[in-house]
């Protein structure tokens, strides 16, 4: 008698189902490109129509559950004579998995097909191609057996062969350029100008950028919210690219995060031992750190989100990867200096470098063994002092005598203490109260993913029984703890995923590990196997199909409806900030005295061609920055109170009045409404008011809509800083001319 | 509901593993999922809120209790029914709670299509529409009263007068047409609290 758990019996089984499922997927795909008709439909009463919604479901549910049954009773009465033997596996088996893979790939196109219905047409070919792909493998299905040797065959000759294996290599760091670099960045710049006007790159960066380009000292006369060294550095390799400009900075960040990823899978390389373990770390860690909606929909949108706000960290990294090889210090001086440039670069993510720098030195320093093998004597423990050093002096060179100042130092302090008064913080719990089950899930999976790493590795150090490749997993972990404060200060969505790395590469470690404990013959197949489906979990992903790369599959991706991203709820992208303002809070005319608000969305653009022709034709603002040129000087530093205010201050080549810049969080100029100010404080107000009256500009400029004489009540709760700002202005500033959307004031007397 | 001969296979296919392992492994396998299921039920939100007789959730059923016996007492409108009806006689009735109102009234439902309304709160302002879906079904209960000739008609009141009722006549079509014979057939004859009674002309 053949036991229930016979494994014939259920290979058969596991087949004839996946045969029924394929079966449902080309019936409901078939059947779906008619739709079904209903006898009713001219009875029902027409309040009751909308109930009426006839489907094919119930025929293909019977189809597939008769053909489920036909498929197992013909492949039974195939082989009912070796349900006993050994060799029926070993014959269906390579056959098997490819009808499984190829099943698991037609039913991920399937859903993607209901998921993004209103952008089906990727998943439809993907399903197309797919479909033809399970037919043609049926055909087949006594060939894939040997298809497989051959390949398999075929990778282990790559693996072996010394110029294959070289032009792997190098291939590698190529593909990630692929991947990442953006040939149109005049075209994504557009996007964004019409996309969120700037919102998010004017106030992390290009606003401090300008206003350290225009000769204004950072955290003085300007605020920098996120660091001082991120502003000079991307501003001078802007400059040496051409020119400091929205595109160019754009490029920097582009080439900083290739350099950043290659420089990652070059020590990831050497650390795992294995070059497809590597690449699929660096995928993984791609599609996660780059592709996930907290970037939404490019991640270059958010500066502060891409790797450029920790790319000091490859540097700090390779430095301890080669003192652990060399077991030289001055590797470890490096590392310090590297955590140091990182403190002076952006202060927090720094910090967590330096702490995690100060964790590995006092571990290595606590542990006899490891303290004897680098030859550490306890002095050494001053190089934990060392990154502090060297912020200290690259601060120095950067400011100059304003470091010793006790206004700069109040200054850097302000933000923090704004975060460590919960000024902007989310409950960690956000997520769940959305009903976002996994994006919490995983929120909490990393500090866990660190600690649990961290108590095991800790405890072998302390044992005895750590090898020398466990250091950097250590260090990676307590650096990821620190980093996770991004998301333990602001726990909005998926943002971890900004800092996710040091978990993708610690989760790589455990991996290499487990593969290690395999046979060697299975360890490849398994790492082909996870390198595939990272790769697939990274194509498949609409944020990176709509990713402008040189790979993309439209040659207009910022606005070819088949791969551009809408909103998650189907609407535009483009002025989505504004698309749905409170009309309460609308005049009745904008600033150029019209009623037209021109709220173009993608679909209003031919191609990515002719939005980059919009952006040239409204981006340049060309009488407004002849105001201000005509009267102000050079040097002079300008108030401006306006959208768009760094673009115009750059284009007028004038610097910033204004401690707080951007003031305005721009929206579209020919909108009705005013704007929300980012003055978050009574404090941050007076300061303001105060730089006034101590510095009496002679020439204020300002938006025209600003110069209506009534606005409506609720002005004063939703605008409560801009609003005594322009009373103040228009109080001691009459109007002497005009520009296109802006006037001058000068100040009477 | 569904899915119970779901649980029971899940269940054999269960025991069959479970008689993979060794039978210390069993007993714990088994103690496990029986918690592991007893947890489940109990922690389930809609079960805490079950009115038995552990009332997990502490839910007060009083207020509950009080606005049902305020809000469904029919007994003026039975009254009605009861007192121009006979009691072997199919009454026409249109309004919401029919059931309820017919129990209460010891009346037989006239109308082949029974319940015929969507109930909705006696006092609340929406109105749910009849269940009459298509137009045989409208056929089928205009020729009913066409052909058995009830001498009353009970309608809730809102649908008989008022801006309601006209608002109802204009979206939902079986409505309009019935009313449209009713009106032309019936005049007004008396009062209840929820309902009016129409007499045949």
């Amino acid at each position: 008698m053949i036991p229930l758990f016979n494994r014939n019996l259920f290979f058969l089984t596991f087949l004839s189902l996946l045969w029924a499922w394929q079966l449902m997927l080309a019936l409901s795909f078939g059947l779906n490109q008619y739709p079904a008709v209903s006898a009713l439909s001219s009875q029902v009463l027409p309040e009751w129509q909308y109930l009426l919604k006839p489907e094919w479901k119930p025929f293909i549910y019977h189809v597939v559950l008769m053909a489920g049954i036909s498929f197992q009773v013909i492949l039974l009465m195939l082989n009912r004579r070796h349900m006993e033997t050994k060799d029926l596996l070993k014959a269906w088996g390579t056959y098997l998995i490819v009808e499984i893979l190829l099943t698991c790939l037609w039913s991920s196109a399937a859903f993607k097909l209901i998921v993004y219905a209103a952008r089906p047409d990727l998943a439809r070919h993907a399903f197309i191609f797919l479909f033809v792909v399970i037919l043609l493998c049926k055909g087949f299905y006594h060939r894939w057996q040997d298809w497989m040797r051959t390949w398999w065959k075929w990778c282990l000759y790559l693996k072996t062969d010394p110029p294959c294996r070289r032009i792997i290599e190098w291939g590698i760091p190529v593909l990630l350029c692929l991947l990442i670099f953006v040939p149109n960045v005049k075209g994504v710049i557009a996007r964004e100008f019409i996309g969120e006007q700037f919102h998010h790159n004017d106030g992390s960066f290009m606003g401090p950028a300008w206003g350290y380009m225009s000769g204004q000292a950072l955290d003085v006369d300007i605020i920098s919210e996120y660091g001082i060294g991120i502003v000079v550095t991307i501003s001078r390799l802007a400059q040496f690219f051409g020119g400091f400009s929205y595109e160019h900075v754009m490029s920097v960040m582009v080439l900083g995060t290739i350099l950043y990823y290659i420089g990652w899978y070059m020590l990831i390389r050497r650390w795992f031992g294995s070059l497809l373990l590597a690449l699929a770390a660096i995928l993984l860690g791609i599609k996660w750190q780059m592709f996930h909606p907290g970037v939404y929909p490019f991640v270059f949108t958010y500066a502060s989100a891409t790797p450029m706000r920790f790319v000091y960290d490859v540097i700090y990294f390779w430095c301890l990867w080669m003192h652990l090889q060399t077991g030289r210090k001055s590797w470890l001086m490096g590392a310090g200096a590297a955590c140091g440039f990182g403190i002076y670069y952006m202060t927090s993510e720094g910090i967590y470098g330096t702490a995690s720098f100060g964790a590995y030195i006092l571990l290595l320093l606590a542990s006899t063994n490891w303290r004897q093998y680098f030859r550490l004597r306890l002095r050494d423990a001053c190089l934990i002092f060392l990154p502090f050093g060297v912020a200290l002096f690259l601060l120095a060179l950067t400011l100059g005598p304003h470091i010793a100042s006790a206004q700069f130092w109040n200054n850097i302090g302000e933000f923090i203490n704004y975060f460590l008064s919960g000024f902007g913080l989310e409950p960690m719990y956000k997520t769940l109260l959305d009903h976002k089950y996994l994006e919490s899930l995983m929120g909490f999976v990393l500090p866990m993913g660190y600690l649990l790493s961290l108590l095991i590795l800790l405890s072998r150090v302390f044992l005895n029984f750590s090898l020398k490749e466990e250091w950097l997993a250590i260090v990676l972990c307590f650096y990821g703890l620190g980093t996770y404060h991004y998301y333990i200060a602001r726990s909005t969505g998926t943002s971890y995923y900004a800092m996710i790395l040091p978990f993708v590469f610690v989760l790589g470690f455990w991996i290499k590990m487990a593969i290690n404990t395999l046979k060697e013959n299975r360890r490849m197949p398994v790492r082909l196997i996870l390198l595939g489906a990272v790769t697939w979990a990274l194509i498949t992903n609409h944020m990176f199909l709509a990713y402008p790369n040189i790979l993309n599959l439209s040659s207009h991706p910022l606005t070819d409806p088949k791969v551009a991203l809408t909103l998650p709820d189907g609407n535009p992208y483009f002025n989505h900030l504004f698309r749905n303002f409170n009309p309460a809070l609308k005049l009745s005319i904008n600033s150029l005295g019209g009623t037209q608000e021109e709220m173009l969305a993608e679909g209003d653009f031919a191609d990515d061609n002719d939005l980059v022709d919009y952006y040239e034709k409204h981006s340049h603002f060309t009488r407004d920055v002849q105001l201000i040129s005509s009267l102000t000087a050079h040097s002079e530093e300008v108030p401006l109170i306006s959208s768009f205010e760094t673009r115009i201050l750059m284009l007028a080549h004038r610097k910033t009045f204004f401690y707080y810049f951007p003031l305005l969080i721009s929206r579209p100029m020919t909108m009705h409404s005013f704007e929300v100010c980012s003055l978050y404080t009574t404090e941050q107000l007076a300061k303001t008011l105060n730089k006034f009256e101590r510095v009496k500009p002679r020439y204020v400029f300002m938006e025209r809509i600003f110069m209506v004489n009534e606005v409506p009540q609720a002005f004063l709760f939703q605008y409560p800083s801009l609003i005594p700002l322009i009373n103040y202005v228009r109080t001691h500033y009459e109007l002497v001319a005009q520009g296109e959307y802006l006037v001058a004031l000068r100040r009477k007397g | 509901m569904v899915v119970i001969p779901f649980i029971f296979v899940a269940l054999f296919w269960i025991q069959a593993l479970l008689r993979l392992l060794k039978q210390s492994w069993q007993k714990g396998a088994k103690i496990f999922l029986s918690v592991w299921a007893l947890i489940a039920l109990m922690t389930g939100y809609l079960f805490t809120y079950y009115p038995n007789s552990l009332n997990l959730s502490g839910f007060d059923w009083a207020p509950e209790k009080k606005f049902y016996s305020e809000q469904f007492d029919f007994s003026r409108d039975a009254a009605l029914i009861d007192a121009l009806t006979l009691p072997q006689e199919k009454v026409a009735l249109i309004s919401s709670f029919e059931t309820k109102i017919l129990i209460q009234a010891n009346r037989r439902p006239f109308f082949y299509y029974f319940p015929m309304m969507e109930s909705e709160h006696m006092q609340g302002d929406k109105w749910r529409g009849l269940y009459i879906h298509t137009y045989a079904r409208l056929l089928r209960t205009l020729n009913q009263l066409k052909e058995e000739r009830p001498n009353h008609i009970f309608i809730q009141s809102r649908l008989w007068e008022g801006p309601d009722a006209q608002h109802f006549e204009n979206t939902h079509e079986a409505f309009r047409q019935l009313m449209t014979y009713i009106r032309l057939q019936y005049q007004f004859q008396s009062k209840g609290q929820y309902l009016t009674a129409l007499k045949l002309i």
